[in-house]
């Protein structure tokens, strides 16, 4: 991997080893996915000549060498279809598809590939200024948080910005949705307010949710509240009802009654009661997405059971048996349930003597308990041992990792 | 062909706020101070400034104005597309400073003029710092901007001061047509400031961004332009007055001016006994209405060159970047008008030097931008504007040049 502002302005070398100049630009070809180099500026003096990039001979971070010496290069013209990456792309502006302003693109990550350097990535890190500034160790010193911030290349399409304004980069919604939701969400915490709206509202309901989900804590809330009610509403619905419900106690009173009020029956009932525990308890950050069985079903039909539920993957490994009134009377894991025979009962094969917390336990213990039996999932029971809702061990290492270390914000100016 | 006449009125009234605006709050603080002292120390002889002041002023009003309509961009984006990063952050440093320096004048502002009521700025300015912290984030900014334009008709006392004291009215028409140049550093100094309070950096980033923020289209540029005259002559216009009005009574009675006590002796003729308070009020008003733009503007330019979330309807969280400068801008601000026997008149005259220097700078990166017809497309600069322009950015390198050799040899 390199870095654009590393490249430039670093030695190129003829074939007898002789200075032709300093690399002053790469120009690239927009036709692919992920642009590749095609032609280089060297600059000597005042001088700057286009030279094709099939002259390359050898590419470093440190200098540049050519096949050729120095005789016997020739300069080329720009073709249609090809940028200059400093000139054209760097320190312009990202805008989005309804053309607000963004971020800037403050450097550009290039990477080899098949013999060719390609653009693969646009760093709008406040770590980025400072390594164009020479001041990386500095920034280092005060801070440790300098990672670059990189969007990949694939989400951002060049647009010519009219007559005036030169070359802009454009972030596309539709490309959005193709990335991880977590790579979406990094992005909309780089948005404004109400880019992240509309980010979020283009997005279909359930990665919408996971995106959310993934999303500075700090702008959930604000970003629901900003949202168009319906919107917000079945985005909630898609989310895990913990998370729905920490989000919830962030928003005013009314906006989340309204909210609650809108949202699908069953998901509004889980999330209602998650509200009802204090924050700092088990029953506050449990989630009620368990999977559960009476004791007199066989494994067969529980397995059928959970091809019919298509319950998320986190949950899936413990399956919970709980009596007519929902009293916790075992557990199975999938392991058992997958080596027992069809036909047996889930009461003969299921651990009786099983670890669970009641909901008003402190997270400490939670911690303590997921921790020390290496459990996957820990059950959440009340006082008449119904089962509430599972904590799984995600959420129990964010009770030991303060959530700072998890969610680093890669940008050094917060 | 009267309607068209209305409709034309209508467009211009509606197109009005960046040139008058952002002229008239150029008399601010510094600019009270600054033409208090030109006329106090030195008579009607720096009249012959004004006539090439505005001139400057409205052309390079009207170069920040156009190369907003034209691009859509602020100043500071479009030094950072055109320049690269590190003349960026090399013209933010500039303009960093030269904002800092004025914010730090209008506190002294606000702290001289209380203390003409007197009341101690110790208590007041933090007072007062809070209550612009609040009136910008609050966001009723808009109303207050307007509150305070009214009561800018407060320089109408100046004229009225002017003619009840009967100025020599032949030397100062006189002196405004003449040039006159005295070389000693006091005299170079004020008329880099005279030139400075006027004619600033942050001028230059706020007509920009003013128009961007209006939205003004391409055609209606002329309308636009005439108001940026219009802006340039009024603002002159108060500046002469104040001169004259300083001239014709401080000058003239010997006085000197050092603290704001003395600056308001030139209202005396107006408002006799009552001088002192006429003139707090005016101050007061000035220095809280620039004490609330500066600080804005600093953080809209440096958020708009490095990419940072910015707006005041931001909160803390989403834009930190922002309100820190905007805070710190008025902490800073207001903490050193808050330094115990601070000269807050001269610091008031220094800051528009500050200003002075660091002006032909940003003019630099202004006259690269707009003359580049890959940025500016056939609305870049004509050989007038360049002429103007140009002569502006040179006589203030040769001035900021003159003030240091005349410190060395004096």
């Amino acid at each position: 991997m390199f870095f654009l502002s590393k490249l430039l302005g670093q030695q190129v070398k003829d074939s007898r080893s002789q200075t032709v100049g300093t690399l002053d630009d790469i120009v690239v070809t927009i036709k692919r996915k992920y642009p590749s180099a095609t032609k280089l500026v060297v600059k000597s003096g005042r001088q700057k000549m286009l030279l094709p990039w099939q002259l390359v001979r050898n590419f470093e971070e440190s200098q540049t060498m050519l096949r050729l010496p120095a005789g016997e290069l020739k300069a080329v013209e720009p073709e249609d279809g090809e940028i200059f990456l400093a000139g054209d792309i760097l320190d312009k502006q990202i805008v989005d598809t309804e053309g607000h302003k963004l971020i800037r693109v403050n450097d550009l990550q290039l990477a080899r590939a098949n013999g060719s350097l390609r653009v693969v990535g646009v760093d709008i890190s406040g770590g980025a200024i400072m390594r164009r500034l020479g001041l990386s160790r500095l920034a280092e010193r005060l801070s440790r948080r300098v990672e670059p911030h990189l969007l990949d290349w694939k989400t951002v399409e060049p647009v010519s910005g009219g007559d005036t304004s030169g070359m802009k980069l454009q972030v596309t919604h539709d490309k959005l949705a193709l990335l991880h939701p977590a790579d979406i969400a990094d992005i909309a915490n780089e948005l404004s307010p109400e880019d992240r709206v509309a980010v979020v509202e283009a997005l279909e309901a359930e990665i919408a949710a996971d995106t959310v989900e993934e999303m500075h804590p700090n702008f959930q809330a604000t970003l629901l509240n900003d949202m168009d009610e319906k919107k917000a509403a079945t985005i909630l619905s898609n989310m895990d009802p913990d998370d729905a419900a920490d989000l919830l106690a962030d928003l005013p009173e009314e906006k989340a009654a309204a909210l609650l009020s809108s949202m699908r029956m069953k998901e509004a009932r889980d999330v209602k009661q998650l509200l009802s525990y204090e924050e700092d308890t088990a029953g506050g950050i449990m989630t009620t997405e368990f999977v559960s069985v009476p004791p007199g079903m066989t494994a067969g039909q529980a397995i059928g059971r959970l091809r019919e539920l298509e319950p998320d993957a986190e949950t899936i490994y413990y399956i919970y048996v709980v009596d007519d009134d929902g009293h916790l009377a075992g557990v199975i894991s999938l392991r058992d349930l997958l080596l027992a025979r069809r036909d047996q009962k889930v009461e003969e094969f299921m651990e009786h003597h099983l670890i669970s917390i009641h909901a008003d336990a402190k997270l400490e213990e939670v911690a303590q308990v997921v921790a020390k039996y290496n459990l996957l999932a820990l059950p959440i029971i009340d006082e008449e041992n119904i089962l509430r809702g599972i904590v799984t061990v995600d959420d129990a290492i964010d009770i030991i990792l303060p959530l700072t270390w998890k969610k680093r914000l890669p940008k050094i100016f917060g | 062909m009267p309607r068209i006449g209305r409709t034309r009125l209508l467009l211009f009234l509606a197109l009005i706020g960046p040139g008058l605006i952002t002229a008239n709050a150029d008399n601010d603080a510094g600019g009270i101070a600054t033409y208090s002292m030109a006329g106090g120390r030195y008579g009607y002889s720096m009249l012959w400034m004004l006539l090439l002041i505005t001139l400057s002023l409205a052309v390079t009003q009207e170069m920040g104005a156009r190369m907003g309509i034209v691009t859509g961009q602020g100043l500071a984006a479009l030094i950072r597309e055109r320049f690269r990063l590190k003349m960026t952050v090399f013209a933010m440093i500039a303009m960093l400073i030269a904002n800092l320096g004025t914010t730090i004048s209008e506190f002294s502002g606000i702290a001289s003029s209380f203390q003409l009521f007197g009341a101690s700025k110790y208590y007041t300015v933090p007072f007062v710092a809070a209550f612009i912290w609040l009136l910008v984030v609050r966001g009723s900014y808009k109303i207050a901007e307007r509150v305070f334009l009214v009561f800018s008709t407060f320089y109408l006392s100046y004229v009225i001061s002017g003619f009840m004291a009967h100025p020599d009215w032949g030397q100062a028409l006189h002196d405004t047509v003449v040039p006159s140049f005295q070389m000693n550093a006091g005299y170079i100094l004020l008329s880099i400031a005279v030139i400075g309070t006027t004619i600033t950096p942050w001028g230059q980033f706020f007509i920009q961004a003013y128009v961007v923020d209006k939205g003004i289209s391409i055609k209606h540029f002329r309308y636009t332009k005439a108001e940026v005259i219009l802006g340039a002559v009024i603002t002159d216009v108060v500046a002469l007055f104040i001169i004259v009005a300083c001239a014709a009574t401080i000058y003239k009675t010997g006085g000197d001016i050092n603290t704001a006590d003395q600056a308001a002796q030139a209202l005396v003729p107006l408002a006799g006994e009552w001088a002192s308070n006429l003139f707090a009020f005016g101050l007061l008003n000035a220095s809280v209405l620039a004490a609330g733009i500066l600080p804005l503007a600093t953080a809209y330019a440096i958020c708009e060159a490095f990419g940072f979330e910015s707006g005041v309807n931001r909160s803390f969280r989403e834009a930190p970047i922002f309100h820190g400068i905007f805070t710190a801008s008025i902490v800073i601000g207001a903490g050193v008008a808050l330094i115990p026997n601070l000269p807050l008149l001269s610091i008031m005259v220094l800051a528009q030097d500050v200003n002075g220097i660091l002006l032909p700078l940003i003019l630099i990166f202004v006259m690269v931008i707009v003359n580049d017809k890959g940025i500016m497309g056939e609305y870049a600069n004509s050989r007038r504007h360049n002429i103007v322009a140009g002569l502006t950015t040179a006589a203030l390198i040769v001035l900021s040049l003159l003030l240091v050799a005349t410190s060395l040899f004096s």
